[in-house]
């Protein structure tokens, strides 16, 4: 079969009328996201220009430079990520190796790490002239969703090698994830959360909540029962006594976030110089580049570019970009429901959650509604290893919705996968054609057996939705079949 | 399929729960937008904006020919705003070593705590460093410490003129003389601009519409001649090493106009560095301080009462031998019997004078006194000038009329001194002393012009003074007290004065504290020029008479200033070949 990049742009001209409106939706979807993802990339590089423009030195200056290095390289991630076989991370192997790499990346970076404004987050590799910088945390966020998302996805029997050595099957059946017990499906996700968090917030706390909830709330998805959210109630209340009421100067954060002008000259500085840009902006702005508050505001090119925004294109701007992130949020969130697998589907949501509460994060701190934290604006702010690693999350989600597109994996095919066999199953069951329609997406990566040819196994309790017979017909409506209230 | 509908509705309320906060998000923008942004947006401008002076070039001194006795110049000073300064120490170490000061002390600068928390947020490093260091400061570019030009006041001849000059302080405001005097013209008016700053309080550009240039300060041209200054300042100061004086000071004043070509004092100081020295230094005696005048006011009197008509020229006055019993006036140095007017004017004769007062009566003597300024400030524009002292009639005693007829019992000023001599060369007009001759605008344009003389009033008349200067103060050169004086090729006419001073301690008559006066004048036939030298408190052994110790810094003095002022020495032909003899006699 034929797997063209450009497949699902391809506006098919002799099909009937009805059946190509049919097939073209589903294939317009990672088009609208990365058209969204463009948008608030655009007015990142705007901004950035802007922003790290010295009133009083010539030229442009390096931030301006450099990202015009990261967002090209941003946009090649997206892509990459787009076409990238990501059902080949839920398996056990992959998955140790995210967490693996985690654990150790963010611990080396506590010891090798360079210090950058007192803090100690970035591990520099140099690189012919250039400096290559990289924030293991930002990597820690998705390594950590793609995690969970095997962990809670169902798993074959052990198969293969994995069959034949008794040791490791069993291993490989305990870190099995079971949602809704205790031990299995509370703990484990819980400890390596912890673990990661941890290590996190030594120098970052920010980014560390950021992760912690997002963990919690994927794991939530995935089936915890209310009470073993309501259980972390508890440990939060005495970590929150432990580590910010009785640290005096994470305690000083909250003071200045309730009253940051009378820390004017002190912890408050940086917030109250935001909220004079937001509020020097007006309606409309000052214009693009004729802020001169975002002179004063510390940070400017990263977490608190939004207060720049908001100077020079006034509540407009502002409304502007939180309403290309509503739009990003509604779009993702159409991928996640029509995620074709549980793997997918956690993983989607883990990504969507991570956008979403990054960017609300952000804004939040930009107009005081938060504490003050270090976090960026995800595909607006500067910053290299952040922003190809968040496209690169956000090329996942359109894979996933290629993936949707080419319609559920049979039922058969569910968590049959990298470990147990080469590939996923996705002809019909029943004997269909083996090859697709050719306009119909298939997801890259993804090879097409014909049916009985590759190793098959089937878990018991498994799903048993019972493929259509017809291969087009499958691959068309998809998950589209089982919501039809989605139809717009 | 239960569960797996349940997560995805889950899903999709947290999707809506993302927006939900967005949404939110954006509501609270409006709100700070509506309710705090003109709040915000006004504070935000407050910090944006700094007000900064612009400081106006101080106006500079020129002398009558224009040449700068005190200018301003443009050098830099480096401050420091400690809290952009990241490491105070390395910083003081780097930039004490450039500036030369003492790392310590610029430490000490740069971490002083206020009351509360952190000091001010600028302090001065150095002020004034030469154009070098402040390169080298600007150089090294750490954050927090910059430079600011000031103006800083020169004076390029040095101690010439200190005393009518005056000097200036840290902050170029006037402390004395003519700086302080006219200081707000010279300072001129200081502008202001409304300056745009980027967070290091650099400025990016300054606001149109609140725009002040300053006004440079106004130019003062002064009557004073540098070159004649300068010739009167060498002699006094040659006077006062030869005669141990406590101080001497010279007035040069141009008769006609009342203008002051040279006013100088010994001891004196560099206004460029005024603080070594002594602050008694810095007083302008010549205006200040007085004295009881002694002899030198003879010929005043004497005027006067040619004028009241009690005298007459060739008049014989008996002068009783040194002591004058019923005015109980013992003149021992002066002891003579029958002298003409005119030859008791030459020889300074104090019991002479004694009967003219008698003659002329306490009221005359006391208008004679005012009618040529004394007991009146001269309203010469100097600052500190004392009115000197003329008592009330009601205050004089019995002795008065004979002690105030040769300048016992009242006080003048040197500058009243000098003014007065003027008087008498100048037909008998009074004119106002001046200092100032015009006032140029900082372009060079004429503010005002003070040239014309101002006639203050007739002390005595035109023919009185002539006969006064040809009769008897030409003699006095020529053949009296002051033979000291001679000039070849000009008459010069003069009078002598040596003062008994009032000891500070007995608040009696000083036996050794004299005060050795000489007032002088050229040509004599048509006054250019009058001179005045007083010797305060010389050594007395090495002499103590105006003739003596005073006469010689007169001669120097004016032997310069005649040639200089284009004044030919027109009468050496008209000297007779016995003139020469009978000088010779009188020196002996």
């Amino acid at each position: 079969m034929t797997t063209s990049s450009t497949a699902f742009l391809v506006q098919p001209s002799g099909a009937a009328p009805a059946a190509a409106a049919r097939r073209d939706r589903p294939c317009t979807e990672p088009m609208v996201l990365a058209l969204i993802i463009l948008g608030l990339m655009s007015v990142g590089i705007l901004m950035v220009y802007s922003a790290s423009r010295s009133a009083t030195a010539a030229g442009d200056s390096l931030f301006f430079v450099k990202h015009m290095i990261f967002v090209p390289a941003a946009v090649g991630a997206m892509a990459a990520g787009a076409y990238f076989p990501y059902r080949r991370l839920n398996g056990f192997w992959p998955a140790m190796l995210l967490a693996l790499a985690t654990v150790a990346m963010l611990s080396a970076v506590l010891v090798f790490g360079v210090e950058r404004n007192h803090a100690r987050r970035w591990f520099e590799i140099p690189l012919g002239l250039a400096r290559i910088s990289f924030q293991p945390s930002e990597f820690a966020k998705f390594a950590l969703v793609a995690f969970l998302a095997w962990f809670f996805s169902p798993r074959p029997a052990p198969a293969g090698r994995l069959a034949e050595k008794r040791r490791l099957g069993r291993l490989y059946r305990a870190v099995r994830g079971e949602p809704r017990s205790f031990l299995r499906g509370f703990l484990p996700p819980l400890a390596l959360t912890g673990v990661v968090g941890a290590l996190i917030a030594k120098e970052d706390f920010g980014t560390a909540a950021l992760v912690g909830l997002v963990a919690v709330l994927v794991c939530f998805v995935a089936g915890w029962r209310w009470w073993f959210s309501a259980l972390l109630i508890g440990p939060a209340a005495l970590g929150f006594y432990k580590y910010v009421w009785l640290v005096p100067y994470r305690w000083e954060r909250i003071e200045v976030w309730l009253d940051p002008w009378r820390y004017f000259n002190g912890k408050g500085w940086h917030i109250c110089q935001s909220l004079m840009g937001i509020g020097s902006g007006g309606p409309t702005g000052v214009g693009l580049g004729g802020g001169i508050q975002k002179l004063y505001i510390p940070e400017v090119t990263t977490d608190f570019i939004f207060a720049a925004i908001c100077e020079e294109m006034g509540l407009l701007g502002g409304v502007l970009v939180l309403g290309l992130f509503g739009a990003l949020i509604w779009r993702a969130g159409r991928v996640v429901r029509r995620a074709p697998d549980r793997f997918s589907f956690l993983l989607a949501v883990g990504i969507v959650l991570v956008i979403g509460l990054q960017a609300a994060m952000n804004v939040g701190v930009a107009t005081g509604a938060l504490p003050a934290k270090g976090i960026s604006l995800p595909f607006i702010s500067y910053g290299g290893s952040g922003l190809v690693l968040m496209s690169f999350a956000a090329g996942l989600l359109m894979a996933v919705a290629r993936a949707a597109a080419a319609g559920p994996v049979p039922a058969s095919a569910e968590g049959c996968h990298a470990f147990a066999c080469e590939g996923v199953e996705c002809a019909p069951a029943a004997g269909g054609p083996a090859t697709p329609h050719p306009l119909v997406y298939m997801p890259a990566g993804i090879e097409v057996r014909a049916a009985g040819t590759g190793p098959r196994a089937r878990p018991p309790g498994a799903n048993d939705s019972a493929p259509g017979t017809d291969g087009s017909e499958i691959a068309a409506s998809g998950g589209a079949a089982k919501e039809p209230s989605d139809a717009s | 399929m239960t569960t797996d509908a349940r997560q995805r509705s889950v899903a999709t309320l947290l999707v809506a729960a993302l927006g939900a906060m967005l949404a939110a998000l954006a509501g609270y923008l409006g709100y700070i937008q509506v309710v705090g942004g003109e709040r915000l947006s006004a504070r935000a401008y407050k910090q944006q904006h700094m007000r900064v002076p612009i400081q106006p070039t101080r106006g500079n001194i020129l002398d009558v020919r224009m040449r700068v006795l005190a200018g301003s110049t443009e050098v830099r000073s480096v401050f420091a705003d400690p809290w952009w300064v990241a490491d105070p120490s390395d910083a003081a170490t780097r930039v004490g070593r450039m500036l030369s000061v003492p790392a310590e002390e610029i430490l000490r600068q740069l971490t002083a705590r206020g009351p509360d928390g952190p000091g001010g947020r600028f302090v001065w490093l150095a002020r004034r460093v030469s154009p070098e260091a402040a390169e080298a400061v600007e150089r090294m570019g750490i954050p927090g410490i910059a430079l600011v030009s000031e103006g800083v006041r020169h004076y390029p001849n040095g101690s010439l003129a200190a005393h009518v000059l005056g000097c200036v302080g840290v902050e170029e405001q006037g402390l004395d003389g003519l700086e302080r005097l006219f200081d707000e013209r010279l300072r001129g008016r200081e502008g202001r601009a409304l300056v745009l700053a980027d967070r290091r309080r650099r400025p990016i550009w300054t606001e149109a519409e609140d725009f002040t240039p300053p006004i440079d300060g106004q130019h003062l041209v002064l009557t004073i001649d540098a070159t004649i200054q300068a010739a009167a300042e060498a002699a006094i100061a040659e006077a006062r090493q030869k005669f141990r004086a406590a101080s001497v000071s010279a007035i040069v004043m141009d008769p006609r106009s009342g203008s002051l070509l040279a006013m100088a004092n010994v001891p004196t100081y560099d206004p460029n560095r005024y603080g070594d020295f002594p602050v008694d230094h810095r007083r302008n005696r010549c205006v200040t301080d007085t004295f009881p005048p002694g002899s030198s006011c003879k010929p005043f009197i004497a005027s006067g009462a040619l004028d009241a008509g009690v005298v007459r020229f060739g008049e014989v006055i008996y002068c009783e031998n040194g002591y004058w019993a019923a005015a109980k006036l013992h003149d021992a140095g002066h002891a003579y019997g029958n002298l003409t007017f005119e030859q008791g004017i030459e020889k300074s004769s104090n019991i002479m004078m004694g009967k003219l007062g008698v003659r002329m009566g306490n009221q005359r003597l006391h208008d004679c006194l005012k009618a040529f300024g004394f007991g009146d400030r001269t309203g010469v524009w100097l600052p500190g000038e004392s009115a000197g002292v003329v008592f009330p009639l009601r205050k004089w005693t019995r002795l008065s009329t004979t002690r105030v007829a040769f300048g016992q019992e009242f006080a003048a000023t040197p500058l009243q001194l000098i003014t007065a001599f003027a008087a008498v060369a100048n037909r008998g007009k009074l004119v106002r002393p001046k200092i100032l001759r015009g006032v140029l605008d900082s372009r060079g344009r004429e503010v005002a012009d003070l040239s014309e003389a101002e006639v203050v009033g007739q002390a005595i008349t035109e023919k009185t003074a002539r006969q006064m200067i040809d009769r008897a103060l030409v003699g006095v050169v020529e053949e009296g007290t002051g033979a000291n004086c001679r000039i070849p090729g000009y008459r010069v006419f003069a009078k002598t004065g040596t003062a008994q001073k009032i000891d500070p301690e007995t608040r009696a008559v000083s036996h050794t504290r004299y005060m050795g006066s000489f007032l002088a004048g050229a040509p004599a036939h048509d006054p250019r020029i009058v001179v005045l030298v007083m010797v305060n408190e010389p050594d007395k052994s090495l002499g103590y008479y105006g003739g003596t110790v005073a006469a010689p810094a007169a001669k120097k003095i004016l032997e310069q200033a005649l040639p200089y002022l284009g004044i030919p020495p027109a009468e050496t032909v008209a000297e007779k070949p016995g003139a020469h003899l009978a000088r010779q006699r009188v020196m002996n």
